[in-house]
């Protein structure tokens, strides 16, 4: 069993990570970019099949499994923690990049796991590690934090409240398809759910990760909404509950994408559009959606973790985040601006991933006759290249220059860029390199007349819509209340309501303590005091008579008993 | 300001407008395969986003107005 676990990724991730935190300069950086790659030839190396039968409690773990599904998920984290290492080789934060490897690490470990229980430890894991992350982007990130890991604790307990009805009720201990027919699959759901973004959880993506450093969300962009993505495919492919959670999130992500002024915080609600449309996919759970969701999760980890080193770049440079702040910034960063541009295009343009995954869910929508679905995907295609793609490039690289002090991006983050961009050209222009290690089968040729055509027709179209509306998106450019304002804006004043409330009677009741104490106090004194009834100089015959009278009742007691 | 005032110039603009043009064009001779009728309508893929895409500008402009702006520390 130990000799089979030593092959595990997650292990060697997770210990590397813990390593990291005590190394500096080139050790570190040969360790951060080695490891990534030592664990894939792991990966890649394992043949298919269940491994690490580790005893626990009543339970054997099946700590390792290894199929299509789970190898192309951990080989997607593996690039983005490499290509996310290359771009962080400046950052000097000592916590970020180990956090970031114990993060990555916890992700590929919950794909790779064989039973729920092995899942859940490594979602607890990949929490803490998000959290330090998030926390790695200095001081004003802490509560946000915070908040991610309040959230995300509240998620795993859901989870684990699940699996562990779902095993008391004789469920099987591997994960597989589970039907929503008890209590147990549907806090199941509800807990990955939660981890997806899904309402009413969606506010803590756009709150949370633009709060990280500059290199810091391209790790939080890959791993945990696309974990979620993964167990919704294993536990509840075909669940048609998904596929209106799934779109009420890319409708949600769309329009506080267009109004949002910071860029980051644009593309982090186009994330929760984006898992949105991929969890309608599942929703669908033909093997051609599903196929074209654990691609789709692929194009997107590339796409948008381009954009998002593009962004973190220009935060570098100009130490700005919101849209109204920045522009024309094309002329000195000429090469992040082609990036960025790219990055925009990779989401459906062909020639790139995005056009070859998104197609495969549509094509399932259509082959299954869903019109509205349908069509709710076409708006959503749209929608996300006007929001996240043209808004995030126009307004920050063009547009009405700000005389910004900024340079190009160093070479560290270029090639972060540079990698990203390649491995979206070469899945884009040869499908079978993705193609080829998708969970089932696939005879799908996207590059017909009719797919690039209509493709560069609804990109075209998008851009005109965007040019003609631009002054009217300028001009909306801000930030709306979103489901965590009732968390961090209205909870906290009942709080301080109730808190006020509690204070007045604990007041109350002190004041009537010290009142009662006070009245003890003057009445000892009033009887014992120094001028007390007690003390007073009393005449001796009314001693005698005291004295007798005591006496008295003294021998009627006595004879009475 | 009018319209035509808000309308972009220049030649990326023309490009982009002879580019749409083209592609329209290019998809009267393509093999459609419409799965719902809708679809079939000729320039559909032009239209539908087209139309999509300024009905979510106003709709997200009309909430704006109803939850915007947020007065804690995001809202800047």
């Amino acid at each position: 069993m130990a000799a089979e676990l030593l092959h595990h990724p997650a292990l060697w991730l997770i210990l590397g990570g813990i390593a990291l935190g005590f190394l500096r300069g080139a050790p570190r950086a040969l360790l951060s970019l080695g490891l990534p790659l030592f664990a894939a030839w792991q990966l890649w190396g394992i043949p298919e099949g269940l491994y690490g039968g580790m005893h626990f409690l009543d339970y054997t773990l099946e700590m390792l499994r290894v199929d299509r599904l789970g190898r192309l998920f951990g080989l997607v984290f593996l690039l983005a923690l490499f290509v996310g290492s290359v771009y962080a080789l400046r950052q000097p934060s000592r916590l970020e990049v180990p956090a970031a490897f114990v993060y990555g690490g916890a992700a590929v470990g919950a794909v790779l796991a064989g039973d729920w229980i092995t899942l859940f430890v490594f979602w607890e894991l990949m929490a803490i590690g998000s959290t330090l992350v998030i926390w790695a982007g200095g001081r004003e990130a802490y509560p946000a934090a915070m908040r991610y890991l309040m959230v995300h604790l509240f998620g795993g307990v859901v989870l684990m409240a699940g699996i562990t009805a779902h095993l008391a009720g004789g469920g099987g201990l591997r994960i597989e398809a589970l039907a929503l027919d008890g209590i147990a699959p549907w806090f199941i759901l509800a807990g990955v759910l939660i981890n997806a973004g899904a309402f009413p959880f969606w506010s803590w993506i756009p709150d949370a990760y633009p709060r990280a450093s500059w290199s810091g969300m391209v790790f939080l962009s890959a791993f945990t909404t696309k974990t979620a993505v993964y167990v919704l495919m294993r536990g509840f492919p075909g669940a048609e509950v998904l596929i209106p959670i799934g779109l009420l999130m890319a409708g949600y992500g769309l329009i506080y994408a267009l109004v949002e002024n910071t860029a980051r915080r644009v593309l982090a609600y186009a994330i929760v559009n984006q898992v949105g449309f991929m969890i309608a996919g599942i929703g669908i759970g033909t093997e051609l959606a599903l196929n074209g969701v654990a691609a789709h999760a692929f194009a997107h980890i590339v796409y948008k973790a381009l954009l998002l080193m593009a962004i973190g770049a220009v935060i570098v440079q100009t130490g700005r985040r919101d849209c109204t702040d920045l522009g024309g910034l094309a002329r000195q960063m000429p090469v992040t601006t082609g990036f960025a541009i790219f990055g925009a295009l990779a989401m459906s343009a062909p020639l790139t991933a995005g056009f070859i995954t998104k197609s495969l869910v549509l094509q399932a929508a259509a082959d299954a006759h869903l019109t509205w679905v349908w069509l709710a995907m076409m708006v959503i295609a749209a929608g996300v290249f006007l929001a996240a793609g043209l808004k995030v490039v126009v307004f920050v690289f063009f547009g009405e220059p700000r005389d910004l002090d900024a340079e190009e991006a160093p070479p560290s983050q270029r090639w972060g860029m540079r990698l990203l961009a390649l491995t979206s050209l070469a899945a884009g222009c040869y499908p079978p390199l993705l193609y080829d290690l998708l969970p089932y089968p696939i005879d799908y040729q996207p590059y017909t007349g009719s797919h690039v055509v209509f493709q560069l027709q609804l990109l075209l179209a998008t851009t005109v819509v965007f040019f003609l509306l631009r002054a009217r998106l300028v001009a909306m450019l801000g930030s709306l209340i979103d489901i965590d304002w009732f968390y961090r804006s209205l909870g906290p004043r009942w709080t301080k309501l109730v808190v006020f409330g509690v204070s007045i009677e604990i007041r109350e009741v002190a004041r009537l303590v010290m009142r009662g104490l006070a009245n003890l106090l003057g009445s000892l004194r009033r009887h014992y005091g120094t001028r007390g009834v007690l003390a007073r100089t009393w005449p001796s015959g009314s001693m005698v008579l005291w004295v007798a009278l005591l006496l008295l009742m003294y021998l009627a007691l006595f004879y009475l008993a | 300001m009018s319209l035509k005032d808000t309308l972009p110039r220049g030649r990326l603009w023309r490009a982009l407008l002879l580019a749409l043009l083209a592609a329209l064009i290019g998809g009267l001779f393509v093999e459609s395969h419409p799965h719902f009728g809708i679809d079939a309508v000729p320039g559909f893929n032009a239209w539908f986003p087209m139309l999509s895409a300024v009905a979510l500008v106003f709709l997200a402009r009309a909430l704006a107005r109803i939850f915007g702006p947020r007065e804690d520390e995001d809202g800047r």
